[in-house]
């Protein structure tokens, strides 16, 4: 009996920290083919790579908690970053004016998107491709096709700068991420948003203001990807017509593999992170690995498409016991 | 014998529900299956019809095994479930919702309309429903709309037909209406399982009655002439005893708790009444009634759309939505605790504090894990919630403990009124006896409570005074002195009586 339940832990230990499991397991997995993945450089590139990555995950992560979905994530990190380099380039708000303009207009996006869908009631699947849409079209638009370049120094330092041999953009990282998991579990609003997420008709019976809520998760959904958006043109220097590109897949496939449930109610901020780092894991491993670059996609793909398998039999298990 | 089971186990997670139950149905028998909420009937049913596949025993169909099938394949051999809600699609006529998926074709694929009314009005006439098969189901009165799911399954050939609580919300005439539809029918040789809470009912209709008790079933032929009383003894048991409330019965005086005035809302029309600390009232009504909305829209779950409240002395009180509600101390306990009343995965004491968080136990938003913990506390222990430990999920207690959860989450945010919709559904006898005496100990510190139920012999065992409705209207109100349960179900069903003629 005592056999059992101590088998029962393990289990249960496993089941709800996967993501970690698989993270280790991939690292050792990766080091043995190419032994070179162990050394500083690498594992600090993965930890830059990450950031931008992790900060818009965790942003999307409140959206999801309530069962909605944001698509508009990379739209609203890309939007707000090029306008906010095309004012700044041509010289109309200088550099520190811009970057507040920055993380205040992607803060604007989440506010429109929220009010959109909590006051008339719009889906927020295709409210959120439509506002994509409108942002991708804008920069594309602002852009006129070129590439933004030669931002001044104190801009792009978020990227490259260091504290300590730490690079900067894990700092914020780590900082976001401490703050979020306070926000999740010390505060009324973290506590509502698990309500809203887990049973609505209960949070609004319970005198949860639901609409504040719903629009408060788009407007950290938003503006946590204008921030991502901030570091990310300043780690390349540059703000392309093509930003993000696939960020949005990416960041959900971190979600949910980090054990974000999509109909809402259940995620922790520690599995979010696990989950960011598993997938920029994979992005970085398969590079260093060598993989065609024709097939990096499909290897990429499966890769996330075994993590989350694993994490519906993990589910599936879960609800039988 | 045409339906037998043998021997059946089921285990949710470590809680046995059932302990080898034997069970027969013979042709063309109307079999009676009793028991209280939790005692195992839904979930041997739905062994049954297949809804739980993983049980342990024997299921035998017709002198075949059929452990094995899947719910549409018992269905195809004639064993059908006619749900408490009636699952007609209620936009659908009648003659599409006999045929429900196998729509008679022409020959280019499409439905044959023709075909399809003139083989309804066939089915109907046989049935003796008298309906034209080419009006909207949903225009049918409540008991049309349960013979037309009967019809439903006769249709499908079916042999033995599952009747899960068919007279809720039933007068008194439509109810033997649908009576002599059964006993017709079992006379041409179908049979039936009845599930019911009236135990009048159960005597009338049924010759066999199988009683369900935590887990174990006996079944006794009613040819020994059992009564109403011996039966229940054998559902209750004779351990439990029953609580009853001294009823306080005295005028009020005083200041009220609230006063209503002229309130207008959905299915509410100009109701006005008030409410005295210490007092238990119960409501009754048919659903659409007022009796719930009223609940509700006091709860500030629905919206008021005229009409005033106000407090003991005078004041106005504006109840715009739940937390205004909740800020005026005033609160409502939901009848659904799955879909209103907790979040499920989230803990015990996080459920019990959601309502006052805001307001109590956080400084700028930030939650004073001290406070929260003092707070809860106190009503998780009052209420004797049994679980491991406070912090896991609400999902793995059973109704009983999920109820007191409820409750305690209605308590921490200290009300004056108290509104208790449905406060003993699906809980066991044991939590359910328990949560009266808080009512009543409640009442004692001075709230003000209202009861609502469908449970009258529940009602009348706690409440203080009935109050009856009828179309949104507040019709009577009378003292609970002696009262039976025919009384009440005989008031409201003159209500109804009187404007329908």
């Amino acid at each position: 009996m005592k056999r059992k339940n101590y088998k029962g832990n393990m289990i249960e230990l496993l089941s709800n920290n996967i993501v970690w499991f698989l993270l280790v397991i991939s690292l050792i997995v990766m080091g043995i083919y190419q032994p070179a993945f162990f050394t500083m450089t690498i594992i600090k590139n993965i930890m830059i790579q990450a950031s931008a990555l992790g900060i818009m995950t965790v942003g999307l992560a409140h959206v999801l908690l309530l069962g909605e979905i944001d698509l508009s994530i990379v739209g609203s990190m890309a939007f707000s970053a090029g306008l906010g380099t095309y004012l700044m380039k041509n010289n109309i708000l200088p550099w520190w004016l811009a970057i507040l303009f920055i993380l205040i207009f992607g803060c604007l996006i989440g506010l429109v998107n929220g009010l959109i869908i909590t006051k008339l009631k719009a889906a927020s699947l295709i409210e959120t491709i439509a506002m994509n849409l409108i942002l991708m079209g804008g920069l594309l638009a602002l852009t006129a096709g070129r590439t933004f370049t030669n931002f001044p120094q104190e801009y792009n330092y978020v990227g490259k700068g260091s504290i300590a041999g730490i690079p900067l953009m894990s700092i914020l990282l780590v900082l976001v991420f401490l703050c979020i998991g306070f926000l999740w579990n010390k505060t009324t609003f973290g506590r509502s948003l698990f309500a809203v997420g887990g049973n609505i008709s209960c949070a609004k019976a319970s005198g949860i203001n639901v609409d504040w809520v719903k629009i408060m998760a788009f407007v950290i959904s938003s503006g946590l990807c204008a921030l991502a958006g901030w570091m990310y043109s300043a780690y390349m220097g540059a703000v392309p017509a093509s930003f993000g590109d696939n960020m949005q897949m990416y960041a959900l496939a971190s979600a949910v593999i980090g054990g974000v449930s999509l109909t809402g109610g259940v995620g922790k901020v520690n599995g979010v992170l696990g989950g960011v780092l598993l997938i920029t894991l994979f992005q970085v491993g398969l590079n260093i690995l060598g993989i065609n670059p024709y097939l990096i996609n499909t290897a990429g793909g499966s890769m996330i498409m075994i993590a989350v398998i694993i994490d519906a039999l993990k589910n599936k298990y879960k609800a039988n016991h | 014998m045409l339906l037998e089971a043998k021997n059946i186990c089921k285990s949710f997670h470590t809680k046995q529900v059932l302990n080898g139950i034997d069970f027969q149905v013979e042709e063309g028998e109307i079999h009676g299956l009793v028991g209280k909420n939790g005692a195992g009937k839904s979930t041997f049913v739905n062994i049954i019809t297949g809804l739980i596949a993983d049980y342990q025993g024997e299921v035998i169909f017709e002198g075949r095994n059929i452990d094995r099938e899947s719910v549409l394949h018992r269905q195809k051999s004639g064993l059908f479930l006619v749900p408490q809600h009636s699952s007609i699609v209620t936009e659908f006529s009648v003659a599409e919702n006999i045929f429900i998926g196998v729509w008679p074709r022409k020959k280019n694929g499409t439905v044959d309309r023709k075909k399809m009314n003139d083989m309804a009005e066939e089915v109907l006439e046989v049935y003796g429903l008298h309906v034209s098969p080419q009006t909207k189901a949903g225009r049918l009165s409540l008991v049309e709309q349960r013979k037309l799911n009967i019809i439903r399954a006769l249709f499908s050939q079916a042999k033995l037909i599952i009747l899960d609580e068919p007279t809720t919300s039933l007068t008194k005439e439509e109810r033997n209406n649908l009576f002599q539809f059964i006993e017709e029918m079992s006379a041409k040789g179908v049979s039936f399982i009845f599930i019911s809470h009236y135990l009048d009912e159960v005597l009338k209709i049924c010759s066999n009655i199988t009683v369900f008790k935590d887990g174990y079933a006996g079944s006794i032929s009613l040819k020994e002439g059992k009564t109403e009383l011996e039966l229940s003894k054998m559902i209750i048991g004779e351990s439990v005893d029953l609580f009853c409330r001294k009823k306080n019965l005295e005028q009020p005086q005083g200041t009220c708790t609230i006063e209503c005035r002229d309130l207008v809302a959905d299915c509410v029309d100009h109701v006005s009444m008030k409410m005295y600390p210490g007092k238990v009232v119960g409501f009754v009504g048919f659903p659409e009634s007022g009796a719930r909305e009223m609940l509700r829209v006091l709860g500030g779950l629905e919206r008021l759309q005229s009409g005033k409240l106000t407090d003991g002395s005078g004041r106005d009180i504006s109840v715009k939505d739940t937390k205004s509600a909740i800020r005026h101390g005033i609160m409502y306990v939901p009848f659904d605790r799955h879909a209103e009343g907790l979040v499920q995965d989230m803990s015990i004491l996080h459920n019990i504090s959601i309502c006052v968080m805001k307001d109590k136990l956080s400084r700028m938003g930030y939650i004073q894990n001290k406070l929260e913990l003092e707070n809860t506390m106190k009503y998780y222990n009052r209420l004797e919630i049994k679980a491991q430990n406070a912090k896991e999920p609400t999902r793995t207690l059973s109704g009983g403990n999920q109820q007191k959860v409820v409750l305690a989450k209605a308590l921490c945010t200290e009300p004056e009124l108290l509104l208790l919709d449905e406060p003993t559904i699906g809980i066991d006898i044991g939590s359910r006896e328990e949560i009266l005496s808080l009512v009543d100990e409640l009442a004692a510190e001075g709230i003000s409570i209202v009861y609502h139920t469908s449970d009258y012999s529940e009602m009348l065992r706690i409440c203080d005074e009935i109050c009856f409705f009828h179309e949104g209207r507040f019709a009577r109100q009378i003292a609970n002195e002696n009262l039976t349960v025919e009384e009440i179900t005989d008031i409201r069903d003159s209500l109804k009586g009187a404007t329908d003629r």
